[in-house]
């Protein structure tokens, strides 16, 4: 047990160093607390099958959020609870609530449409559409019903750019998306998500089908990202959790076995089954 | 700048800061002890602490980026190198605390004769020298810097090897020898010495950390084998010039 006055100066360190990252990544240190996702007492059913149990979680703002877990734990159908993707598998039903920014999402009233926009999803493999670069990311505002050229060429513009595939691209923007390698496809897909401005991005295994150098871009990205949107990313690389997520939690078999800092899952778990997962002796 | 390396930057920054509070710990033991100075002593007591706990958030730290980041080549050895660095700047802060519990607790005092004779100000200036080497080494990647304080330890060792003939000398035919404030004075220049030898394994872990080689025990093992009559690997040794 360190005395109060060594853990203090030790926190002092802490506390300064984190600023200092906030402040070199960011240029500025303020954050908003208010939870911008909290899941209460959730069970999820598919049929009979049981998927989630009793699950509570809330998650900040301008976080990487990581769930990780076995094949089947329930993490997948947790991430995709936040945009109502299992509404359309037969049998799902949902207990409890879920709220993104403050909105009940499986209140009657919300319109699955604006939930979409607001909580976009990329997925484990590149999904291009089979159109031009350019597009592939203007799609979603011209389903919104945005017709003013100058803006969706300006907002196309800034989402490349945003996911670094702009200087890679911008002569060829007419050229079609399935003609981009495997990592520019998903940093595509990624853009097509940040165009119609969302709060929330929901990761399943976005680097699972790339190779190391594209999943480095791509883990980059998530690292630039969080200063601007909230992000949840379900993966099975352990090592990438801990590199790119602020807090991380532990399914196993529908449960949600532990969540807290990655640091200190990664470095003291609490739980046996979570040291056991994260350390290889079983899953 | 990809994400681990601003957790690189963060450490970096923790041991600049802890290099300069220790460089400032040892600077103001040698204040204190000069001029005997019971509140300064205290001083560098009281900052001990601060000392210390700088060596835990370095801990800290690098546990964190070996276990989030599973550090390789380069960046493992920094992690590893940073891990002694830090250690051993904590014994150097726990050599000058207990030079200044000397002064606090045991009242010694050194006068300007025994001053000259043992060349204290010359080890503390040597010290610092090496202080300022191995921190700019570390800081900036100059391998060469690291290396000059092995010569610089030399001085140091010298003095300390000199320390009984002297004091035999200085007091032989002496009355009212204070023989307690004697070897007080003689445990001041063996840590002093002892400060040396962090120095220098702080100076094998920066080579280590820039160039992968392990130089730490070569020349002693040398020695041992020349001793025992054994074969030695003499030209590869000698290369370096390094001491053990």
């Amino acid at each position: 047990m360190l005395n109060m006055e060594t853990e203090e100066i030790i926190m002092e360190n802490e506390v300064r160093l984190t600023k200092k990252t906030e402040n070199l990544v960011t240029g500025n240190t303020g954050i908003n607390t208010e939870y911008e996702i909290i899941a209460r007492n959730l069970n999820v059913f598919y049929g009979e099958f049981q998927a989630l149990k009793d699950v509570n979680m809330n998650i900040l703002p301008y976080t990487v959020t990581a769930f990780i877990g076995p094949s089947g734990c329930g993490k997948s159908t947790f991430l995709r609870v936040f945009n109502r993707m299992n509404d359309y598998i037969d049998g799902f039903r949902i207990e409890g609530e879920v709220f993104v920014s403050g909105t009940e999402i499986y209140s009657n009233r919300i319109k699955l449409e604006e939930l979409r926009r607001k909580v976009g999803m990329v997925f484990q493999k590149p999904n291009p559409f089979p159109k031009t670069i350019f597009e592939n990311v203007a799609y979603g505002l011209r389903i919104q019903g945005v017709k003013d050229k100058h803006f969706i060429l300006e907002r196309v513009e800034r989402s490349l750019k945003q996911v670094v595939l702009w200087d890679e691209v911008k002569d060829n923007l007419h050229k079609n998306a399935l003609a981009l390698s495997g990592g520019q496809q998903q940093r595509l897909c990624i853009a097509r998500t940040l165009a119609v401005e969302p709060e929330v991005i929901l990761m399943d295994e976005p680097t699972s089908a790339l190779d190391p150098i594209s999943t480095g871009k791509i883990e980059e990205l998530i690292f630039e990202l969080k200063n601007e949107y909230t992000i949840v990313i379900v993966t099975h690389n352990m090592q990438q959790a801990a590199r790119i997520s602020d807090h991380t939690a532990f399914f196993y078999l529908g449960e949600l076995i532990e969540q807290g800092h990655t640091k200190d899952i990664y470095t003291n778990p609490k739980n046996k089954r979570t040291e056991n997962y994260i350390t290889g002796r079983f899953g | 700048m990809k994400p681990f390396e601003y957790e690189i930057e963060n450490i970096k920054t923790l041991v600049n800061e802890m290099f300069d509070l220790v460089k400032d710990q040892v600077h103001l033991t040698k204040e204190a002890l000069l001029t005997s100075d019971h509140d300064l002593s205290g001083e560098i007591m009281r900052k001990e602490k601060r000392v210390n706990a700088y060596e835990l958030s370095v801990d800290r730290e690098i546990e964190d980026f070996l276990a989030l980041q599973a550090p390789v080549a380069t960046d493992l050895r920094f992690a590893i190198a940073i891990l002694k660095i830090s250690a051993s700047l904590e014994r150097i802060g726990d050599h000058a605390y207990r030079i200044s519990t000397l002064v606090f607790d045991e009242q010694l005092k050194v006068n300007k004769g025994i001053v000259e004779l043992l060349q204290i100000s010359t080890l503390f200036d040597e010290i610092d020298d090496m202080l300022i080497n191995v921190s700019d080494a570390l800081e900036k990647g100059e391998i060469e810097l690291a290396k000059k304080v092995f010569k610089q330890d030399k001085t140091l060792d010298k003095i300390n090897k000199k320390l009984p003939g002297l004091l035999d000398e200085h007091y032989k035919n002496k009355k009212n020898i204070d023989l307690h404030n004697i070897i007080l004075i003689s445990r001041v220049v063996g840590k002093l010495e002892r400060v040396g030898d962090l120095i220098k394994n702080i100076a094998e872990e920066i080579i280590f950390y820039y160039e992968s080689e392990v130089i730490r025990h070569r020349k002693k093992n040398l020695k041992i084998s020349k001793k025992l009559g054994e074969a030695t690997g003499e030209a590869e040794s000698e290369k370096t010039g390094m001491e053990e």
